[in-house]
């Protein structure tokens, strides 16, 4: 066998945009003898050679429309070339995305046998692999119920584990495995690692520079259809974060402000994880920017920025191990603590903390004590519905705050907790039909919809409850310009449209009309608070 | 490349999970399920029988078996081609993102009306018994001609599976011509009662020459008129090439119009 997976010869692809795709017969005679040519032609692909050989992880990193996802589709004969060739060594599969095949009226076995099917696994094998699969995802439980009555974050464990079981010479990774906790995630890197000590070669590619560079052997920076830089992943991330960073606009002074603190606060060079932190300067950026006149807002971020750095921070709850990485980013403290209930989780961070200076307190969440600290900020992880005893818990974290400290609360409100009334779907589903699509289809790919029942889903005990009942909301309102913002920093570019309306802005209007209309919250928060007095 | 039997061949296991899934699909949140598909033509039946025996006071010997078999050989080619009809579109997402042949799903669609087929024939059975109908040995001759009509359905499904997907109105159009068909083919009546101009053009159509057939084997006793299965084949034979040829041009560039 040879030592090449995949080698790559001069692959061009075109395809033909239509300014007014034709799918009618009529449409398609007239315009066929109509002059005026209908469509362009874009040169997705251009030329692009490479090779992978056995046993190695390449990554493919660039913008969104840099042409990452045709190739992916040509390397797995989804498309066809319109020159050049691919030669594949073995058998392949991708995982473009997550629940191949998935019918959410099927049981969870049902679907991970149609699922395999398609990936090629034969019937004998599939009946031995099913309960590995379960077992993975964490579902033997629900092993004969329905995927519609699945969370979304359950569906995406279950997707996950039907795709990872199967066994290929080269498997081929769209950006789809950060699914699940920071336990599954791990469980998931393992899996992908495993594969590939046994030789085989993983094809990944993703936005984020993090995982290609602490996994992969070799990297392809991806620029309008062509190779801008192939090798190791170090050199490869640099160009395409320098590129990037020529590209981004009017780079604002909150922005520089930041990675320049993060400069000199840390000793020793910080890995910077470009992504985050551009998303946390641009959502403040998004908030100074003229067109948002919410009241308000300009406190939040001149407190922000007088508060930097704090001195002290408190963050409960490990489910967001990115959120420590990115206040360590940010440069905004030195020290951070963090409580958490379950020893796992601590454990697991600890684990990946590497250099970040940590204390970890193993503690319920509705009685912290004995930290003995007063906490410049404290951030709530998404934890708040879990936490038996809100008013004890709210009350030993108001110990804890400095005179003028910040709460933000950080949850989501969202699928892997279904709990609702019939009221409240029959309310979502009414909220669902008055967005507008654009912004429906951006949730949608967001998760935030139940992928069948095309409802929005929330808690009974709502984030917005929390913030009426314990937070002063004068405060509040006049920090936030409302009650809480369905804002979530990584997140913000998913809620970007395409025809240049200030997505936020509509978003906040939705969330303010529907928040006081149905008195129902919105989906993600992201509030900052003070706790009632 | 592997020959399209050998493709064919190694994703068989696709084919019957596509074919799978679409009856489960189809009977989903449905309380009697699958009896749905005897229910079905039970009822049309009824409607026909008493419109054209009441009413317009037809007289054809083993009139209501004569109805139910007519109904059975068109619900065949009418559940295969409409399954077919929207069995890419349906399956858009599946198509962007990993690869199986094309003509899996048309395929499939074929496969699962023969499922359905196989439960309406025994409500046949079932009406036979009831009228104390025996049939002669010719009716063993029922399954040739279902096989050819497998192969009609086929022909039809392929190209109609990439043409939805390029042009929406396939499916309006192919609603007018079941529709059509259905009136045009000796289902509730007699091809023999039809004008003899209407019936030299009507002997083209393959489905009238297959009810005929079916008739022939099941209910005279006959052998099916040499005529019959000439044009039968022969119909079937072009359907199938032009088919073939209409799939393989359009399929090329199928993932991108989806």
């Amino acid at each position: 066998m040879s030592d090449i997976a995949i080698n790559v010869k001069h692959v061009s692809k075109n395809f033909q945009l239509y300014h007014e795709k034709r799918t009618s017969i009529y449409e398609s005679i007239t315009g066929y003898f109509g002059r005026k040519q209908h469509y362009e032609t874009i040169q997705v692909l251009d030329d692009v050679s490479f090779d992978v050989k056995n046993g190695e992880m390449i990554g493919i990193i660039g913008k969104n429309g840099s042409g990452k996802t045709t190739l992916l589709r040509i390397l797995s004969n989804i498309y066809k070339p319109d020159s050049g060739s691919v030669d594949v060594n073995g058998t392949i599969i991708p995982i473009l995305a997550l629940g191949l095949g998935f019918h959410p009226e099927f049981t969870a076995i049902t679907n991970i046998v149609q699922s395999s099917t398609l990936l090629g696994i034969s019937k004998k094998n599939i009946s031995q692999k099913i309960d590995d699969v379960l077992k993975f995802a964490e579902l033997e439980k629900f092993a004969d119920t329905k995927i519609k009555n699945f969370s979304s974050g359950m569906a995406m464990r279950l997707a996950f584990s039907t795709a990872i079981q199967v066994d290929p010479d080269i498997l081929i990774l769209d950006e789809v495995f950060a699914v699940g906790d920071l336990n599954f995630q791990k469980k998931c890197f393992d899996a992908i690692m495993s594969f590939k000590k046994k030789g085989k070669a993983i094809i990944f590619v993703s936005h984020d520079v993090n995982p290609i560079r602490d996994f992969c052997d070799r990297a392809i920076f991806l620029n309008q259809g062509k190779i801008e830089v192939i090798g190791k992943p170090e050199n490869v991330i640099s160009s395409y974060l320098s590129f990037l960073k020529l590209k981004v606009p009017n780079n604002k002074k909150l922005g520089t402000n930041m990675i320049e603190k993060e400069k000199n606060i840390s000793q020793k060079p910080l890995p910077v994880y470009w992504n985050e932190i551009t998303q946390v300067t641009e959502y403040l950026n998004m908030l100074t920017t003229d067109n948002m006149k919410l009241s308000g807002l300009d406190d939040v971020i001149n407190r922000f920025q007088s508060k930097l750095p704090f001195t002290n921070i408190l963050l409960i709850g490990t489910h967001e191990f990115k959120l420590i990485k990115q206040i360590f980013d940010l440069g905004i403290t030195k020290q951070i603590d963090v409580v958490d209930t379950n020893l796992e989780n601590i454990k697991n961070s600890i684990l990946q903390k590497g250099y970040l200076p940590i204390n970890y307190f193993h503690q319920a969440y509705d009685s912290i004590s004995g930290l003995n600290k007063k906490y410049d900020a404290i951030f709530c992880g998404p934890i708040v519905n879990y936490v038996p005893n809100l008013d004890s818990f709210f009350n030993s974290i108001n110990n804890m705050l400095n005179e003028n400290g910040l709460i933000f609360v950080n949850d989501y409100v969202g699928p892997s907790q279904m709990n609702f009334s019939e009221d409240h779907v029959k309310i979502l589903q009414k909220i669902n039909l008055d967005i507008p699509k654009y912004f429906r289809s951006s949730l949608i790919s967001n998760r935030l919809f139940d992928s069948n029942a095309q409802y929005m889903v929330f808690n009974t005990r709502s984030i917005q409850e929390i913030f009426l009942k314990y937070f002063d909301l004068e405060f509040s309102r006049n920090l936030n310009g409302g009650i809480a913002y369905p804002i979530l920093f990584r997140n913000i570019k998913k809620f970007q449209t395409l025809d240049g309306v200030k997505p936020l802005t509509n978003l906040l209007k939705l969330d303010k009309e529907y928040s006081e209309n149905y008195k129902v919250p919105i989906l993600f928060w992201y509030g900052v608070g003070r706790l009632k007095k | 490349m592997p020959s399209i039997k050998e493709e064919m061949w190694k994703t068989k296991g696709i084919l019957f999970s596509f074919a799978f899934s679409d009856l489960k699909v189809r009977y989903r949140n449905s309380i009697l399920g699958i009896i749905w598909s005897i229910i079905e033509p039970l009822l049309l039946l009824g409607v026909l029988f008493f419109v054209f025996s009441t009413i317009f006071k037809f007289e054809i010997e083993n009139f209501p078996i004569y109805l139910l078999l007519g109904i059975i050989v068109w619900n065949f080619f009418k559940n295969g081609t409409q399954l077919a009809l929207n069995s890419l579109t349906n399956r858009s997402s599946l198509i962007t993102q990993i690869y199986f042949p094309r003509s899996i799903p048309a395929f499939s669609a074929s496969i699962t009306s023969s499922i359905l087929l196989l439960t309406e024939l025994i409500v046949l059975v079932i009406f036979m018994i009831a009228f104390g109908f025996i049939p002669s040995l010719t009716i063993v001759l029922l399954i040739p001609i279902f096989l050819l009509e497998f192969f009609l359905i086929l022909a039809i499904a392929l190209p109609l599976s990439v043409l939805n997907v390029k042009f929406k109105d396939t499916e309006f159009i192919w609603g007018v011509i079941l529709q059509a068909g259905f009136f045009l083919t000796p289902i509730f009546y007699q091809f023999d009662m039809l004008p003899d101009y209407v019936q030299n053009i009507l002997q083209f159509s393959p489905m009238v020459q297959i009810v005929t057939m079916a008739h022939h084997v099941t209910l005279y006793g006959e052998l099916p008129p040499i005529n019959s299965i000439l044009y039968a084949v022969f119909s079937i034979l072009c359907l199938m090439v032009m088919g073939y040829l209409i799939f393989r041009k359009l399929q090329l560039r199928i993932v991108e119009e989806i």
